[in-house]
């Protein structure tokens, strides 16, 4: 990869970037994007486009900063989201490689399972684990409603990704 | 995918995930579910976070006006139906509570006066035209009101019935020049009569006639009804003497006398329908 190659790479990974932190502050702003108390994960949906668009390697790398993120904003220890996330988005871009056709359809498929993964960890550590009375109804309230939102959500952001992923290929080619 | 796994980028994310997974035995040993990485995380995010906080409550305020618009137009209804029901209350209260003052000061008169069959009744009308500030009062002779019966208030003589109808009656005042009273000073025991003259009616005020040249009236004196003609019951306060002159012709003195309430602006009177020493068959 020449200088320019790198600089362009490098811009590209930025915008990733931004597009993820933007992704989490919208997603954790109270009353924003909120349906009785369910929310998309718009961090999944970031990740798991970006695992369907370049692969294993950047899906760890980007589910380890989105995990990281969500850690910061959820209630169990530290670390849960990061090492799920990683493996999650790592596990995404293999499929994406070997198994399914990359597009919006493997990226709202695999951000819908994502999300209801996390969200089924999540509960059972928060509150399975616990045995909290009446917390089944967390599963039909929050979190199945949830990864449904965040089916949903996954479109536009996989559109984005792939909008500024075109463009910098497009560059490259344009030399 | 086997590639994948022995090649470096593996590494690299299985490196990572140890790392990940030695943070998180540090957090959960120390008891601490925020290790430095999430506060600088949260460090740096926190005032992006404050301004889209900001951003979403603008934004939602003004899209929730909207999306609510049918919510809040039906709590809308509710509140004014629940302020006109409230306005409704408060006339009422209102009303009942002008209601107990007067009811009080009907208890008061008929202590003082235990003889009295009275009738409290309302100013319902007021002719323009009278210059002596004439009313109507809402009873009539279904409530046992007659011509020629008294009417006064808590603080004192009022007027006369003048005119009967089933649910109404007309009152004349005692500011009226037709409508003489038997009166006297209740400190020297001296008595006339009182009537009415246009220029004192604007004023509110009555003459107080037939008082000796060398009459002991001075200002300030209470002059109350005698009794006598039997239209008026007797020791009725009639007004307060403010001044003493000569009568035109030098015969006589008068005095200009003060009611104690403003009979142009009376709104509750009583109505006495009956009490010891009432002539029978008076007619107006």
């Amino acid at each position: 990869m020449d200088q320019k190659q790198m600089k362009q790479a490098v811009k590209k990974h930025l915008l990733y970037a931004l597009l993820l932190i933007l992704a989490y502050v919208i997603q954790e702003t109270p009353g924003l994007f909120s349906f009785s108390g369910a929310k998309p994960s718009l961090v999944i949906c970031t990740v798991t486009a970006i695992a369907v668009e370049e692969g294993a390697f950047a899906g760890g790398i980007y589910g380890c900063a989105g995990g990281i993120l969500a850690d910061t904003a959820a209630f169990h220890i530290f670390g849960i989201a990061s090492m799920l996330f990683l493996a999650l988005g790592c596990a995404v871009g293999l499929l994406v490689i070997y198994w399914v056709r990359p597009g919006w359809r493997a990226a709202v498929l695999f951000a819908g399972g994502f999300s209801l993964i996390y969200g089924l960890v999540a509960y059972f550590l928060l509150y399975g684990l616990w045995g909290y009375e009446g917390s089944g109804l967390i599963l039909w309230r929050t979190t199945i409603p949830g990864a449904m939102l965040s089916v949903l959500s996954a479109w536009p952001v996989y559109w984005l990704v792939a909008r500024i992923r075109g463009r910098f290929e497009e560059r490259e080619e344009n030399g | 995918m086997e590639e994948f796994f022995n090649s470096f980028k593996f590494r690299i994310l299985a490196g990572l995930f140890v790392l990940i997974f030695f943070f998180m035995l540090h957090a959960a040993r120390d008891g601490t579910a925020v290790p430095f990485l999430s506060k600088a995380v949260g460090w740096v995010l926190t005032p992006a976070q404050g301004l889209t906080a900001r951003l979403a409550g603008d934004a939602g305020g003004v899209i929730g006006d909207y999306l609510n618009a049918p919510e809040i137009a039906r709590e809308n209804d509710e509140l004014r139906a629940k302020i006109d029901e409230l306005n409704r209350r408060m006339v009422e209260y209102e009303r009942f509570r002008a209601e107990n003052e007067q009811l009080r000061e009907f208890l008061e008169i008929k202590e003082k006066n235990p003889d009295f069959d009275f009738e409290p009744a309302m100013v319902v009308g007021r002719d323009s035209a009278s210059r002596f500030y004439s009313f109507t009062i809402d009873k009539g002779s279904t409530d046992g009101v007659s011509a020629m019966d008294p009417v006064i208030n808590a603080s004192g003589l009022v007027g006369l019935v003048s005119e009967v109808g089933l649910t109404h009656s007309k009152v004349v005042t005692i500011l009226d020049a037709t409508v003489e009273v038997a009166v006297m000073d209740a400190a020297t025991r001296e008595i006339g009569a009182t009537a009415g003259t246009v220029a004192l009616a604007e004023e509110g005020k009555l003459k107080f006639s037939y008082l000796p040249r060398d009459s002991g009236a001075s200002p300030g004196d209470i002059v109350v009804t005698t009794g006598v003609g039997g239209i008026f019951p007797r020791e009725i306060v009639v007004g307060t003497i403010e001044q003493l002159l000569p009568e035109s012709h030098g015969l006589s003195l008068y005095a200009v006398i003060a009611p104690p309430s403003d009979l142009r602006n009376v709104r509750d009177v009583i109505v006495i329908k009956s009490f010891v020493g009432k002539a029978d068959a008076l007619e107006p």
